[in-house]
């Protein structure tokens, strides 16, 4: 209930008898600011970004593991495609992940042509090699892959500037 | 009546789970992308029986190398050839191959003679397998297509 006091100001005054009377002020506002966040662009890149990871992650035909094997950088060099592998390290030769004799290699390699597609004019084989390793540590495999067939050696190296 | 349709019909998706799937999704394949990228650097050998066959051999640059890590660049079956370019010795660099005068004299070499199409790399026993790599990556830039490595 509103009464008009003798100075004019106005007051409230409760309808219960133990109420108090309280002044009238104007209510204070409180201004609170709120930020729209627009997430259909932070979807949209993070979208481009998956599949921009997804797409060069899974672009190779092939991995090769390259643990323990520093190789070469060249400026230029061929996608690495699927072909029979053979790591030359310091404690031997190994094919298919298991260390192997020379001669045990060559009878490998041989097998390893024979399944090779007969119509593919290119036989090749990879041959991945620390970049310490001495010329005449290669020199042995390379007469034995020319003998069990392959004519084309392919290099493992690690591609520069990308 | 018609505001329950309304409802309905008004519904929004709530994009932050999506937001944090594609944030998982990101971080997974971040940690497991490999950086590096292997390639390969493919050389031509030719087998024992394609001698017989072979008609004249094409003009060839060879490229040989000795243990102290010189090179020394030859001109093969190419008729009238300067005597400047017949046989021309790059020296090592502590040594290495020294592979900017490798590359410097590649360019040289096949600015003058385009035709030449063919190289064989003949290394030493001692040579780093880099070295050897190294030398074949440079005659390849020059445009040489075919090249060999000749064993010990």
């Amino acid at each position: 209930m509103i009464i008009n006091g003798l100075i004019s100001k106005k007051k409230t005054v409760s309808l219960m008898p133990d109420g108090s009377s309280m002044g009238l002020r104007q209510a204070k506002t409180k201004k609170v600011l709120v930020a729209g966040l627009a997430l259909t662009s932070l979807v949209d890149a993070f979208s481009i970004l998956v599949i921009y990871l997804l797409v060069s992650t899974t672009s190779g035909e092939m991995d090769l593991n390259t643990d323990h094997i520093d190789l070469p950088v060249v400026g230029s060099s061929q996608t690495l495609k699927p072909a029979p592998v053979v790591k030359v390290a310091k404690r031997g030769y190994y094919f298919d992940e298991k260390r192997v004799s020379l001669r045990l290699l060559s009878v490998k390699l041989k097998k390893a042509f024979v399944e090779l597609d007969e119509s593919e004019k290119q036989k090749p084989i990879i041959i991945q090699a620390d970049k310490k390793v001495g010329f005449a540590k290669i020199n042995p495999l390379v007469l034995i892959a020319t003998k069990a067939g392959f004519n084309q050696l392919r290099f493992a190296v690690i591609q520069e500037g990308l | 009546m018609d505001n329950q349709n309304d409802k309905n019909i008004n519904f929004e998706i709530n994009l932050l789970p999506v937001i944090s799937l594609l944030a998982v999704l990101i971080s997974f394949l971040l940690i497991t992308a490999v950086w590096v990228n292997v390639g390969t650097m493919d050389v031509n050998q030719a087998l024992g029986n394609e001698t017989e066959n072979a008609k004249k051999n094409p003009p060839s640059l060879w490229a040989k190398m000795s243990t102290s890590g010189t090179v020394t660049f030859l001109m093969k079956d190419v008729e009238s050839s300067p005597r400047r370019y017949r046989q021309v010795s790059i020296r090592s660099k502590k040594r290495r191959v020294n592979i900017p005068a490798v590359e410097k004299y590649t360019e040289k070499f096949f600015k003058k003679f385009p035709e030449i199409k063919t190289a064989l790399v003949l290394p030493s026993a001692k040579t780093p397998y880099e070295d050897v790599v190294l030398v074949m990556d440079r005659l390849r830039r020059n445009g040489i297509r075919n090249v060999g490595i000749a064993p010990l």
